[in-house]
């Protein structure tokens, strides 16, 4: 059959080229702004006491005295080697351009062209107060020698910019110079790596106990451990410091002199933030191990800690690296933590949002080397999670299931003791903002006085952001599931030997891309016509598609491999063209499969929250952004509790009903 | 052919040609010029090992690939860059690939649902085309409801509602049980015969494929070593391979001389041959070896040893030094007796095929 012919062929062109826009487009706009410098500049202040360069006002370019006293040379040491010298009281000549031309710009300042490029030339003369004389306008003109004579205002700083940009890699040499912008970077490997292993120890340990030992509420613990993993990423941060900030309720209950503030309470928090992907991670891992290689191991005579340490652990652990990893990235790019805990605390995407969008300081650079910075660290981490995989990536098939082992009466108790304390800790957040949610609040303190005020201000401050949550929520999420089906059928069955790779690498790259990269990216892009979609619904909603591609993407190439290829060929061989095919037999046999990706995607748009912060304009406020920037400025911590109440029913609703339906739904593969 | 039922509207089988056909699949090549003409009405088969070629050469009839060289015609007209939605074939797959999510009715009735055949129209022949395969009443049930051996009716069924002139097979009862395999196979050649579709049927059991073909092609590597009726594959195989992967056989290696054939192993075999003098291989089917008393046969043997299979016993009989024998006989001979062994049928093959 011709590649022309097939519509599937065209779908595959016009998803590469949305993805390439969209996603690769903005990261290579980021990585220019990074590696883009401006020209350089130079200044020269004509005082009655001589010629002089101006250092503070000069960047790239270099000025050194020359012999005749009053004159410099000055060099950006590639295309510009120039020397000057005074001219009369205020005049100056510069030698060096050859074949210069003067242009006239506004604002009475001049362009000097040259075969080395144009150079942008203005003075700012300074006005005495009872000066009633306008100051000279500057003027050039290029003499027969080649020399560019300039007359100009008394007392004038005549400034030369190069206005066009230039390949350099200062701003990295900066940024891995520079104490600000280091110390961000160790703090969110410190961050990143901490947390996973405080997380790692408590997640594998427990799911290891609840895998393989018989412990009653085994389901209970695996469900609430799944509703952890799905919480608002800034929930903890916003509970743990009402209870343990500088001012918590109960540091100042207890008069304690110890806070959450700071470096530990980010990795505290961070820990509980993504201990339930560990665990899901790992629990799946050692329930999946087979009962026969346990059993061949203790029938060599293994006591059961060898076992434990030579058979159930390797056997287990590509799926606990594959928990670690997702930990470790989450870790890596949280921005509401940090944010929340500790103010003062530079980690990279705090460093990114601040340098990008705060209104002093402003420094796009310098937020583009730290995108491309973090991109870089999280790309390496995939990779050698990719490395450790593919040397120890044999699956896993379980011919028999593992049965768990009977715990004597001390031992269940500790396993349900330890399970209990640790759900308890992951489930403080979710406790405490119900139990404020319900009280009232003086000046930022709760009072001990039921109350249904907070709910009421809600209700009556609108649902606006309730809605724009919803909205985003259900058409991001039925886009990205839409757009996953058809990707994943393009990759799994049409495999274009070019076309297919691309399309797959270029959905795949949100996965290492944060969430505050990403926003930064779409506005590099999207501001300006024709495609001007800043501030809008749009754009939240098409950053939301983007980072939700790849998970959708899977979910479903998942779904489609349990769809034998003949089921489609039947349908093709009596007479369907493939279109036709897809909708009608195999979308709806992947519906089943992908279903539960299409939640997940519900639940992470819902509770995004770094990309948000970056993209959003009101009156498109998502309720992670106003209740992100409620807990901020420390007021109306009950009312945000209750909107934070609203959003977790918005998340665990569909969830619950996933869970209770999603295993029972009828078995759809061949 | 001769009888015409009811549910026909005018079917003819077609005639399928195949015409230098090959297939690559990167530097492997899985089809190698391949040319064959199969009859309109025939119940043709496609016999071969796991990697022969044969499944791809029936793809490739189907159309769900491409191929690399050569022509596919239907009733002389080329199809090789038609679409398989636009080659009106019926397609029976190893694992019957019945959609699970939809109902019996709504699998059989799909092709129909296509040709926009009306709701009344739909029900009698989806009703027609089931009692066709013996079931009666499925129609709302669901796949994963039904045995093995329903669900390959169903899945004929379904390939045949759309009176396609031309109906492929690929393997469809390598999942069934022995016993329900072999009851089937007079059923389908039937069926078959009854409305007159032709048929390429793809198997790897040679017993299937001498009971119920018309005419078999034998595949190895591409190529098709034999076609032939089915008779003529078993007793008059062109090659080892074919003679080794239809029935059992014992190949006895040696040189014809004017006396007879001369083993390698030195021993003579009283034969006449009507072959030129030279090296050959002698091929004999194990129940085409007649055992009688020593001295009477072309050679003498010993029996070796004995294994019991049911309907017969099977010797293994050594001839001079070393040379094995494999023989059927309904009566048990004892171990290190002495035997005269005469051939019926005893072919003579070329030599280090």
């Amino acid at each position: 059959m011709k590649l022309t012919r097939d519509s599937w062929f065209w779908f595959a062109i016009v998803a590469l080229l949305f993805c390439g826009v969209t996603i690769l487009f903005p990261q290579i706009r980021l990585l220019s702004a990074s590696v883009l410098g401006d020209g350089g500049r130079f200044a020269i202040v004509h005082r009655a006491s001589g010629l002089e360069p101006v250092p503070e006002m000069s960047s790239r370019f270099m000025t050194q005295p020359l012999t005749p006293v009053g004159q410099y040379k000055i060099s950006d040491g590639s295309a510009y080697d120039l020397s000057v010298a005074a001219e009369g009281p205020q005049a100056f000549a510069i030698t060096g351009f050859r074949r210069a031309r003067i242009v006239p710009a506004e604002n009475g300042a001049l362009q000097i062209e040259s075969p080395a490029g144009s150079l942008n030339v203005s003075q700012q003369a300074p006005r005495g107060l009872f000066n009633r004389v306008a100051p000279a306008p500057l003027t050039a003109d290029v003499q027969p020698d080649g020399r560019v004579l300039f007359n100009h205002a008394a007392n004038a700083f005549v400034t030369f910019e190069n206005p066009s940009l230039v390949a350099t890699l200062s701003n990295y040499v900066s940024f891995f110079t520079g104490s600000e912008t280091l110390r961000a970077t160790v703090n969110s490997l410190l961050v990143a790596f901490s947390a996973t292993a405080l997380a790692a120890c408590i997640g594998v340990s427990l799911a290891y106990v609840v895998a393989r030992f018989r412990v009653v509420g085994t389901n209970s613990i695996v469900f609430l451990a799944t509703m952890a993993s799905v919480s608002p990423p800034f929930l903890g941060a916003y509970a743990w410091r009402l209870l343990l900030g500088r001012n918590g309720v109960v540091t100042n209950g207890l008069g304690m002199d110890f806070s959450i503030v700071g470096l530990h309470g980010v990795i505290w928090v961070i820990a509980w933030l993504v201990f339930p992907v560990i665990f899901l991670l790992s629990y799946s891992a050692f329930r999946g191990l087979d009962a026969a290689h346990i059993e061949a191991a203790e029938s060599l005579g293994a006591t059961p800690l060898y076992v434990r340490l030579s058979v159930e652990i390797p056997l287990a652990m590509p799926g606990i690296m594959t928990g670690l990893y997702l930990a470790t990235m989450a870790a890596l790019s949280d921005f509401g933590t940090p944010r929340i805990i500790a103010l003062d605390l530079n980690v990279l995407p705090v460093l990114i949002y601040t340098s990008f969008l705060s209104d002093a300081g402003r420094n796009p650079a310098l937020a583009a080397t730290g995108s491309v910075v973090l991109v870089v660290i999280s790309s390496l981490i995939l990779m050698a999670q990719q490395i450790y995989l593919s040397r120890r990536g044999f699956a896993v098939v379980s011919s028999r299931q593992l049965e768990p082992r009977q715990l004597t009466g001390r031992g269940h108790a500790l396993a349900i003791g330890f399970a209990a304390v640790v759900l308890f800790i992951a489930f403080v957040p979710h406790l405490t903002v119900l139990v404020t949610s319900f009280l009232e609040w003086r000046v930022g303190l709760p009072r001990l006085v039921l109350t249904l005020a907070n709910y009421k201000t809600m209700w009556n401050a609108g649902l606006n952001s309730a809605w724009v949550t919803l909205s985003l929520g259900i058409a991001g999420t039925l886009i990205a599931f839409t757009a996953g089906l058809g990707i994943a059928f393009v990759l799994v069955r049409k495999r274009y030997r070019v076309l297919a790779p691309v399309l797959n690498a270029t959905v795949m790259m949100p996965y290492v891309i944060p969430g505050t990269v990403l926003g930064i990216g779409l506005i590099l892009v999207f501001n300006d016509a024709p495609l001007q979609l800043t501030g809008t619904w749009f754009i939240l909603a098409l950053a939301y598609v983007i980072r939700n591609l790849p998970f959708t993407v899977k979910a479903s190439e998942a779904a489609l491999r349990q769809v034998h290829p003949a089921l489609d060929e039947a349908g093709l061989s009596l007479g369907a063209r493939p279109i036709r095919v897809f909708l009608t037999i195999t979308a709806p046999l992947m519906l089943a499969g992908a279903i539960t990706g299409a939640t997940l995607t519900f639940l992470h748009i819902v509770t995004e929250l770094s990309s948000t912060i970056v993209l959003y304009r009101p009156p498109w406020k998502p309720m992670t952004a106003v209740i992100f920037e409620n807990t901020l400025v420390d007021s109306d911590f009950g009312v945000s509790a209750a909107q934070t109440i609203l959003l977790m029913a918005i998340i665990y609703v569909p969830l619950y009903f996933v869970v209770r339906y999603g295993q029972s739904g009828r078995k759809n593969n061949v | 052919m001769s009888d015409v039922s009811g549910q026909k509207r005018g079917l003819h089988g077609c005639e399928v040609a195949i015409a230098n056909v090959s297939k690559k699949y990167g530097d492997m090549t899985v089809l190698r010029d391949i040319t064959m003409t199969i009859e309109p009405g025939e119940f043709f088969t496609l016999l071969g090992p796991s990697g022969c070629g044969k499944t791809t050469l029936l793809r490739a009839i189907a159309g769900f690939h491409g191929v690399n060289g050569g022509q596919i015609l239907f009733d002389g007209q080329n199809v090789s860059e038609r679409p398989p939605w636009e080659r009106n074939i019926g397609f029976v797959f190893q694992n019957y690939a019945l959609w699970p999510n939809k109902t019996i009715f709504e699998n059989v009735a799909y092709g129909l649902k296509l040709r926009k055949v009306s709701r009344e129209d739909t029900r009698t022949r989806v009703r027609a085309a089931l009692e066709q395969v013996q079931l009666r009443g499925v129609e709302d049930r669901y796949p994963s409801e039904m045995s093995g051996g329903m669900q390959q009716r169903i899945a004929m069924a379904r390939a045949l509602i759309i009176d396609p002139p031309l109906l492929l097979l690929d393997e469809p009862m390598s999942n069934l049980d022995a016993r329900l395999r072999i009851s089937l196979r007079q059923e389908l050649r039937e069926l078959q015969k009854r409305i007159g579709v032709t048929a390429i049927y793809v198997t790897h059991d040679q017993e299937e494929a001498l009971e119920m073909s018309d005419r078999i092609a034998v595949m190895n590597g591409g190529v098709v070593e034999q076609l032939a009726r089915p008779e003529d594959v078993y007793a008059r195989p062109s090659t080892r391979f074919v003679a080794e992967f239809v029935g059992d056989a014992n190949f006895l290696e040696g040189t014809i001389e004017d006396r007879g054939f001369t083993l390698d192993s030195g021993a003579l075999i009283k034969l006449p041959s009507t072959r030129e003098p030279g090296p050959a291989t002698l091929f004999v089917r194990p129940e085409r070896v007649i055992l009688g008393e020593a001295g009477q046969g072309l050679v003498d043997g010993i029996v070796a040893d004995i294994r019991y299979v049911g309907r017969s016993w099977v010797h293994r009989l050594v001839i001079g030094d070393g040379v094995s024998l494999w023989a059927d006989s309904s009566s048990r001979l004892q171990p290190g007796q002495s035997v005269g062994i005469s051939f019926d049928q005893p072919t003579f093959l070329e030599r280090g095929q």
